[in-house]
């Protein structure tokens, strides 16, 4: 479970595009992909991030991955800001932070052998030997659960989980201390989802592994995660212990989340709540509170100012005038 | 042309349906003798995973199997008493859209980029409302919008698909495929590429739709939470074939078959007691339909299977009324989800 200490702390990070190209005549616009979001993930920690399309969720994990610069803000990995590392630290902190992505087809080269799949990170930083590198390989297969010897196939003879699997077998390679798992269940098949899910929870049990969780399917992050932070619009809303998320959500947005869920319970009837669905685009996002104009709380106040992310109830916090 | 008596309660006969495909690996089953009703006024569920036949029965059903490669081999899909597998390529143009229609996963897809809305909703109105006037296709399209609940559907008629959102892309499908008005409606996976929250709108209006028009809905998915808030029966594919077939009440509170059961097992649910426990997921990998085991095909995954569900199929069989089961073993899934 979570310690006191964090192992990666983002402040106030700010991530803003500019659309066209940079050679179009036409005026370039400002999309606020994410907007000032603050949080810590503990040592051991799952933190997951939910939101809809277009929420800024995959924004983040590709800062905190180093895949683009932060617009604003800092990215602290134990202690030490990222954008400032030498060559040689930056080498270390990419081998300490890995991904896991949606698309186990896209993912992976067909044309690679597994085993040099598995092992590219790992030989990055050092030539292995023929012979240690195949102990390796078999090593890694079995971690995630697959026979070691299927280290000389390709990619085209596994099934989608399999492959799931051989894509967190190559973030392993280099025994990194986070792992941002990026929407890792949604292409698989329902009755395989469980399945990784579980493999995922094993491995964190036995290495320790830090984990930013970046999924849409809120049931799979409540699940899996220790906390949960809530995006909308390039913001987080909320942000507290998955059973108190959960159990009494204090967003609105997170409760509109909640009513909208399918429940495989055919007791429990649909009660979404109504309002307007149309997501305001993140060029020009609402003044004040982003979700006001499809709040059913929304006053005078939310179109003024800004909610302060404060911490309402311990441990949890929320960005919302009307709590 | 009516061959049989059509029944009346049901929209849609489907008798011992059969669809093959060739490929590398030599002939593949995708629909391999299915049976199954769409009464009318309800919404069927169908479920299953990639590669189970659930899209490829809505294609046999229109009878739109992407050939050469595909065929339909064998079977009937009776409409009214018609068996549609017998018309003439002709006559099968006159079910399309009018009697049948069909909504698809990804609304970018199922548009044409370069024609405003108003301009794709006219097409189907002059092929299904060949009599009516231009005045009255635009009124006709601003009604349909509007049954949609698309808002200020007079103006919406100029947009083009790129100038509006997912869900709104995804109600002008529903708006074409009304255009008929069909008495069955086919939408696969009609909310998979929507968000959450605008797919709990779309769902709401195929149910208004079901409720208010009486149009029969068949509602492919993969999503058990989906079939169960919305549906009023369900079938469960599974390798080409249904395994289970009953009302939504009795599945989710009995499976009769292994598949299901250990499926609404495996789902990580939102219930608190059981955040963050470990999920019971289902073993094995879903079947290779170029390579299907002999007897039953979940019998590889199956916790119950002994030597006979390795060597002979179960057929489908009515084990209580009105639930269908393909399993030797129907009595012992409960046990399954005593753990």
């Amino acid at each position: 479970m979570t310690t006191a200490q964090p192992v990666m702390e983002i402040k106030h990070l700010t991530k803003h595009y500019a659309t066209g190209s940079p050679w179009s005549l036409r005026k370039s616009r400002t999309v606020h992909a994410v907007d000032d979001v603050s949080f810590q993930l503990g040592t051991g920690e799952t933190l997951g991030i939910v939101g809809e399309s277009g929420c800024g969720k995959t924004t983040v994990s590709r800062v905190i991955l180093g895949l683009v610069p932060p617009t604003d803000g800092q990215i602290l990995f134990q202690g030490s800001d990222i954008s400032r590392l030498s060559r040689r630290q930056r080498h270390d902190y990419r081998t300490e932070v890995q991904a896991v992505f949606q698309d186990p087809y896209g993912s992976l080269n067909p044309r690679m052998r597994v085993s040099d799949i598995i092992l590219e990170p790992r030989t990055v930083q050092r030539r292995l030997g023929r012979r240690e590198a195949k102990q390796l390989s078999g090593e890694l297969l079995e971690s995630v659960g697959l026979p070691g010897s299927m280290g000389t196939r390709f990619p085209h003879e596994f099934s989608g989980g399999q492959r799931q699997r051989l894509a967190i077998a190559r973030a392993l390679s280099v025994n990194p201390s986070v792992m941002v798992l990026d929407e890792p269940v949604s292409a698989l098949d329902v009755s395989i989802r469980a399945q990784v899910i579980n493999l995922l929870m094993d491995l964190q049990q036995e290495r320790g592994l830090s984990y930013l969780l970046i999924a849409h399917d809120l049931a799979v992050v409540a699940h899996s995660s220790h906390r949960i932070g809530v995006m909308y619009l390039g913001k987080l809303v909320e942000l507290g212990p998955s059973r108190d998320v959960v159990t009494h959500p204090l967003h609105p947005y997170t409760q509109l989340l909640l009513s909208a869920h399918p429940v495989p319970n055919p007791n429990v009837r649909p009660t979404p709540k109504q309002t307007n669905s149309e997501l305001p685009s993140p060029i020009n996002p609402p003044s004040g509170c982003r979700f006001r104009t499809r709040c059913p709380l929304a006053a005078d106040v939310c179109a003024e100012r800004e909610p302060e992310f404060r911490e309402l109830e311990p441990t949890h916090w929320v960005a919302c005038h009307m709590r | 042309m009516t061959d049989v008596e059509a029944r009346p309660n049901v929209a849609l006969e489907i008798d011992d349906l059969t669809t093959v495909f060739r490929s590398r690996h030599g002939v593949v089953r995708a629909v391999d003798g299915v049976s199954l009703e769409v009464r009318k006024g309800e919404m069927l569920g169908v479920v299953g995973e990639s590669g189970s036949g659930k899209s490829m029965l809505c294609l046999s059903i229109m009878r739109l199997v992407p050939g050469p490669a595909g065929r339909i081999e064998s079977g009937r899909v009776r409409l009214g008493g018609v068996d549609l597998l017998r018309l003439t390529e002709a006559e099968m143009r006159q079910y399309r859209g009018r009697r049948i229609a069909m909504i698809l996963q990804d609304p970018l897809m199922s548009l044409n980029p370069v024609y405003s809305i108003g301009n794709q909703i006219n097409e189907s109105l002059r092929i299904v409302h060949p009599g009516a006037g231009a005045k009255e296709r635009v009124q006709k399209a601003i009604e349909l919008l509007r049954s949609v609940r698309i808002p200020e559907p007079k103006d919406r008629l100029k947009a083009f698909p790129h100038q509006l959102s997912g869900g709104m892309r995804q109600r002008v499908c529903a708006a074409i495929a009304l255009s008929g008005p069909p008495e069955l409606l086919l939408a696969d996976e009609p909310t998979t590429a929507l968000d959450v929250t605008t797919q709990a709108e779309f769902l709401r209006l195929l149910r208004d739709l079901r409720d208010d028009l009486g149009v029969s809905i068949v509602l492919v998915t993969h999503d058990l939470g989906i079939v169960a808030q919305n549906c009023d029966r369900v079938a469960v594919m599974y390798g080409g074939r249904i395994v289970e077939e009953a009302p939504v009440r009795r599945v989710y509170s009995g499976p009769r078959h292994p598949y299901t059961a250990l499926l609404l097992r495996s789902v990580p649910s939102l219930e608190t007691q059981t955040l963050g426990s470990r999920l019971i997921p289902v073993d094995g990998t879903p079947p290779d339909l170029s390579q299907l085991p002999s007897g039953c095909r979940f019998a590889p995954r199956c916790p119950l299977a002994d030597a006979r569900c390795h060597a002979e199929y179960p057929p489908i069989t009515e084990i209580e009324s009105d639930h269908h089961s393909a399993c030797w073993k129907p009595g012992e899934v409960a046990s399954l989800l005593e753990v």
